[in-house]
């Protein structure tokens, strides 16, 4: 048994890399891209728009201008520089769109692109000359080195200080294309000057390739911060992730494992009802009502909910519950005992809104159980004793009836972290599912990756339980 | 036997014991909770009574640095003027509060619709939220606008005296004393890490230099902000109340960037979490995620940010030692959520006191029932404790042709097609009246509307009759108007794409009005929605034949971003329909150097006239908002410009 739980636990290793790479793969492949901000209004203030220029930094400050999991940009050869140069220059017959994804692979090819352009500032097309001096100018920044060092050696500072002072003085080395040609020529020359200088910089050895070939990456960089459970920051918020994904727990378990709990507490003895009075009226009743319920839209019946019982409803008399929220505005106010009494108040309509649906298929396996027990010898053995039919049921058939449901929660647990997406919006519950449809909107890919690969945790070690759970229950199987 | 029974008999009482006294502990721990909260309400509330004592003083302190401004010329003792000849630009305020007699306890609740903020750094976040209901009131400027007058005119907020001298290039203000910022929130101020945050922070010139410093640093993601600083010369804090701003060249957006610049708080934002000033050289990376960009904002304005709870709320109190006018609700709080469409309930609950309805909730709460007799009962939008007040705002909608496609090349084509658009019959049936028409880019109501520009009516033959005379005409009697798009090739049909974002119940219905309008004179309209995202990359990529948007616009908009045949050319300009007109070009040139208001006008409403003649854009409507507010919000009046909701004249009766 030991040895068997820890293959399991190691075989988890490779597994999580796996789906980390799949994850990572169908995120970064999927079209769209982080930074497009969102708008609700159709309208656009003019102030509001992100240019070219804040978002080429954006992506500098969270990798996005790496390659996804190899790097070859090295290979970049000079016609092929030559080719985005003239594309971004306008210089072709380019289209708008052609033109900007030639200026963002410029702008993300940085250093790589270097010795191409130096070249490309001798080129006999003026206007080429202009974009590539332009371009160079943002290829020789540097980033700092680990910027978010809280106590930088003075070693640090020094390299830092040096990178500041250069790109200070490159940033400097402009000129606009209407300026004349001296000016021009001036600030050609200072940039060669600056290339033959650093020109070391530039030259890659076969070892630097290959280290760049797999490391220079998005995916290497992730998992280098992930191996120091490190998950990033909000791309959005800015926020580190993994103190938020904690906040927002709070809520999405107490919504779901409440729901969880009550559609089982409900439907156990709906199901038990039905397996004993199986065909009757009222089992068949029982079986409309929860598919007429389990057939009812979640956001329909979430909505209606809050225009009928909540304080806002135009029924006087149903003006029973808040009109969502996890709290009262006002709840810090209250004793500890007052405010789970005034979360609670407000959670009777979200949670009633989780937990119908589930009534359905969960008493179908309560009663399906039961009923394969309920034909069991020892259950006629009991009735044979003479035990009463409460006693019987009640005692020798539940325990084993319940099996099957109670091996479904471990499946369940990745469920009970996702939250449910639409009756946290509709009820304005901070949870879970409401921030990763929020992340997924707006690309914003670390908080999507910390959440699918806690998640993918969860599931790992979910299946786990079941598999051991399968064995408590059953001295039959056994793990060798 | 009896054994066992006894046995649980008495484990069971044991149980049942320990579980009374359980709840005698909650009950009492409960009772004395109660208590200590009740004290600590008593103990806040003696708090702010001595604050308030305190904050007259600096009301008469502040008064007194009024009237040594605006009103008369002379410095205040220890000041000297360096330009005393010039005159003071800052002109008197036009619109006081608190209103007389209003109550100043109230409480404004307003809805944060849009779940959490993404942060507070002013100068990384400009979601229309954060400046609205956080900016505007925290915040604190050199100078405002009279937004509720002639936005054009500026009367000082922290400034008594600006001096504009060396024609109009050097911007000299003289500051108030006495402003401070507020102490952080969220944090936690015992931690001996935090104690560096305790205590007074004056606000100084310097906050106002720090605050453009990181806007110009390269490394700060504020791109927006930093184009518009390409002319500034120079910024220096002569001492801690003297700043003088100098600009390469005589420019009008100068003036607006001189006197609106904010101050931003350097002890904070140069500072890591335990006060250790950052690098130098890390500065712009460290700043943009700064530890406290999600924690709140640090103001100095009429009000200071006092709560953010995510998910839950957030709140605004009046700042007493403010050193302006303190307007008379003493706190704002903004309930924070997801679903706009929720706001409806919220006000019938009365869970907010100010909220906007969709134009489609307007009609289904409120227009439906106008001159009914059978309203529901119970509904406070009809038996007067909510009243709607519609509220002008400063932008407009329009649909833009794409000039670089040979259809709408040609201005007649545009013209027709404005023609064929029935803006009054949409403004009317399908956004249910909100809003008003326009005919070229400004706020309705602004003096720089050209009076002689007469609205293209609704009119389908003088539509086709102007095709006609560009050249489209049905030849081959498939009733579309055809064409041979260039010399030599064959005739196509009039036939293009109008883009609609996903999800704009009322832009889908307009187009489809359009298209149906359209196919009468013999041209087809496709309709094809991209949502948000996708549509604005789209519009980037200048790959589209028409499409329907809105701009959100201040008072006097700069026309150079949208209209300029420069902006034409870059990747992802605003001017995505390549409007390209030399005589645009050289209004809008003369207009960025231009100061003198009349002149501005007369230049504004040529732009209007050569715009309506040309027709680049289908002009529609500047939306109306439907504004609702309970009974007790009073003295309720619009600002011209964003934001138009603007509550400092406001006042809110006080819960009895």
């Amino acid at each position: 048994m030991k040895t068997y739980i820890l293959r399991r636990l190691l075989l988890m290793i490779p597994t999580f890399f796996g789906i980390s790479l799949m994850l990572f793969l169908i995120l970064n492949l999927a079209p769209g891209r982080p930074g497009a901000t969102q708008n609700a209004d159709l309208a656009q203030t003019m102030r509001g728009e992100v240019t070219q220029e804040s978002y080429r930094i954006f992506r500098e400050q969270f990798h996005l201008d790496k390659p996804v999991l190899f790097n070859t940009r090295f290979t970049v050869t000079r016609a092929e520089v030559r080719e985005h140069v003239r594309d971004a220059a306008g210089a072709s017959a380019a289209t708008a769109a052609e033109r900007l994804h030639a200026q963002e692979t410029l702008e993300d090819l940085g250093a790589y692109a270097v010795p191409h352009l130096v070249a490309l500032l001798h080129d006999p097309e003026p206007k080429l000359v202009d974009a590539a001096a332009y371009f160079l100018r943002l290829a020789a920044i540097r980033p700092l080195e680990d910027p978010f060092n809280p106590q930088p050696s003075p070693a640090l500072r020094a390299r830092n200080r040096a990178i500041d002072a250069e790109n200070a003085g490159l940033r400097l080395l402009r000129f606009a294309p209407d300026d004349p040609d001296a000016t021009k020529a001036e600030v050609i020359a200072a940039l060669e000057r600056w290339y033959r200088e650093h020109e070391g910089r530039f030259v890659y050895t076969a070892g630097d390739k290959l280290r760049r070939f797999f490391f220079d990456t998005r995916f290497a960089t992730y998992w280098r911060n992930l191996l120091r459970f490190d998950f990033g920051v909000s791309l959005t918020s800015r926020e580190p992730v993994v103190p938020t994904l904690i906040a927002k727990l709070k809520y999405s378990l107490t919504l779901s494992v409440g729901s969880l709990v009550l559609a089982y507490l409900i439907a156990v003895p709906l199901g038990v009802l039905s397996a004993v009075k199986k065909g009757t009226r009222l089992d068949r009743g029982v079986t409309l009502v929860l598919f007429m319920l389990y057939s009812l839209p979640s956001f329909f019946v979430a909505t209606l909910s809050l225009y009928w019982f909540s304080v806002g409803s135009n029924i006087a008399w149903l003006r029973w519950f808040p009109t969502g929220g996890w709290a009262s505005r006002d709840a810090g106010e209250l004793t500890t005992l007052a405010q789970w009494a005034d979360i609670a108040w407000h959670l009777v309509l979200p949670m009633v809104a989780m937990t119908y649906g589930s009534l359905a298929a969960l008493s179908r396996y309560m009663r399906t159980g039961l009923l394969d027990v309920i034909q069991a010898d020892y259950v006629r053995t009991a009735r044979a004793k003479g035990l009463s039919e409460r006693w019987v049921i009640g005692k020798h058939a539940l325990r084993n009836g319940l099996l099957p449901i109670l091996t479904l929660l471990g499946g369940l647990l990745p469920a009970v972290l996702g939250g449910s997406v639409i009756v946290e919006y509709i009820f304005g519950i901070p949870g879970m599912g409401l921030w990763v449809v929020d992340a997924i909107n707006q690309r914003d890919y670390n908080v999507i990756l910390a959440i699918e690969l806690f998640s993918t945790i969860l599931v790992l070690f979910g299946l786990l339980l079941t598999d051991l759970s399968y064995a408590l229950v059953d001295p039959r199987i056994r793990f060798e | 036997m009896r054994n066992e029974s006894l046995l649980r008999a008495v484990i069971g009482g044991a149980f049942g014991l320990v579980l009374l006294l359980l709840g005698v502990v909650l009950v009492q721990m409960n009772h004395l909770e109660s208590r200590l909260i009740a004290q600590g309400q008593q103990i806040r509330a003696l708090g702010e009574a001595t604050d308030r004592l305190a904050s007259r003083g600096v009301k008469v302190a502040a008064a007194g640095a009024a009237t040594a401004s605006g009103l008369d010329d002379s410095p205040p003792p220890g000041v000297k003027f360096l330009h005393p000849e010039v005159p003071n630009f800052l002109k008197p305020a036009d619109t006081h509060w608190p209103p007389p007699g209003a109550s100043l306890e109230g409480t404004l609740i307003r809805p944060w619709d849009t779940g959490d903020p993404k942060g507070f750094n002013p100068l990384l976040e400009n979601s229309a939220y954060n400046t609205e209901l956080v900016e505007n009131y925290a915040s604190i400027s050199l100078a405002n606008t009279n937004a509720w007058t002639n936005p054009s005119v500026y009367h000082g907020e922290l400034a008594y005296r600006v001096e504009v001298t060396d024609d109009s290039k050097e911007f000299t203000f003289y500051l108030r004393p006495g402003a401070r910022w507020q102490t952080p929130i969220n944090v936690n101020l015992d931690e001996p890490q935090h104690a560096w945050l305790k205590g007074e922070h004056p606000v100084t010139a310097e906050d106002f230099v720090f605050a453009i410093e990181m806007i110009l640093n390269p490394q700060v993601e504020s791109g927006p902000n930093r184009n518009y600083y390409a002319d500034l010369e120079s910024i220096k804090a002569l001492d801690a109340t003297t700043l003088v701003i100098r600009w390469k060249k005589k420019a009008f957006l100068n003036v607006a960037l001189s006197l609106g610049a904010s101050a931003l708080p350097k002890f904070l934002y140069s500072c890591d979490e335990r006060g250790v000033p950052f690098p130098k050289e890390t500065l712009g990376t460290r700043f943009n995620q700064h530890w406290y960009n999600h924690k709140g904002l640090v103001g100095a304005g009429a009000y200071y940010m006092s709560e953010y709870t995510p998910g839950a709320k957030l709140g605004l109190v009046r700042n007493e030692s403010y050193i302006g006018e303190k307007p008379a609700i003493r706190s704002f709080v903004y309930p924070i959520y997801t679903d706009p469409t929720q706001t409806v309930i919220k006000l019938k609950a009365h869970e907010l006191s100010v909220g906007e309805l969709y134009p489609g909730q307007y009609r289904e709460e409120v227009l439906q029932y106008e001159n009914k007799k059978d309203v529901p009962k119970n509904s406070p939008f009809l038996d007067g404790r909510i009243t709607c007040h519609k509220s002008q705002t400063s932008g407009y909608r329009y649909i833009g042709w794409n000039a670089e496609r040979p259809y709408f090349a040609d201005k007649r084509a545009r013209r027709a097609m404005t023609m064929a658009f029935d803006r009054k019959r949409i403004l009317e049936n399908v956004y249910v009246g909100l809003g008003t028409l326009v005919t070229g880019p400004y706020p309705p109501g602004a003096p720089y509307n050209d009076p002689t520009v007469q609205p293209i009516p609704f009119d389908l033959d003088g539509a086709k009759k102007l095709l006609a005379e560009a050249g489209w005409s049905d030849s081959d009697g498939d009733g579309l108007l055809d064409k041979a798009l260039h010399p030599g090739e064959p005739r196509k049909p009039f036939e293009f794409r109008f883009l609609v974002p996903t999800g704009r119940k009322e832009a889908m219905v307009l187009a489809n009005i359009l298209r149906d309008d359209l196919l009468k004179i013999g041209v087809r309209m496709n309709i094809d929605t991209a949502e948000w995202s996708l549509f604005l990359k789209r519009m980037d990529e200048k790959n589209f034949d028409a499409y329907v948007a809105a701009w959100v616009t201040g008072w006097e908009p700069d026309l150079f971003q949208i209209w300029h045949s420069s902006q034409a050319d870059i990747p992802k300009g605003s001017n995505r329909i390549g409007f390209r007109n030399k005589e645009a070009d050289k209004i809008i040139e003369t207009l960025r150097s231009t100061l003198d208001m009349d002149e501005r006008t007369k230049l504004l409403q040529a732009f209007h006239r050569l715009v309506a003649e040309e027709q680049p854009y289908s002009f529609f409507q500047a939306p109306k908002a439907v504004i609702c507010t309970w009974k007790e919000v009073e003295n309720v009046i619009f600002s011209k410009t964003f934001p138009n909701v603007n509550a400092l004249p406001w006042s809110v009766r006080a819960a009895p």
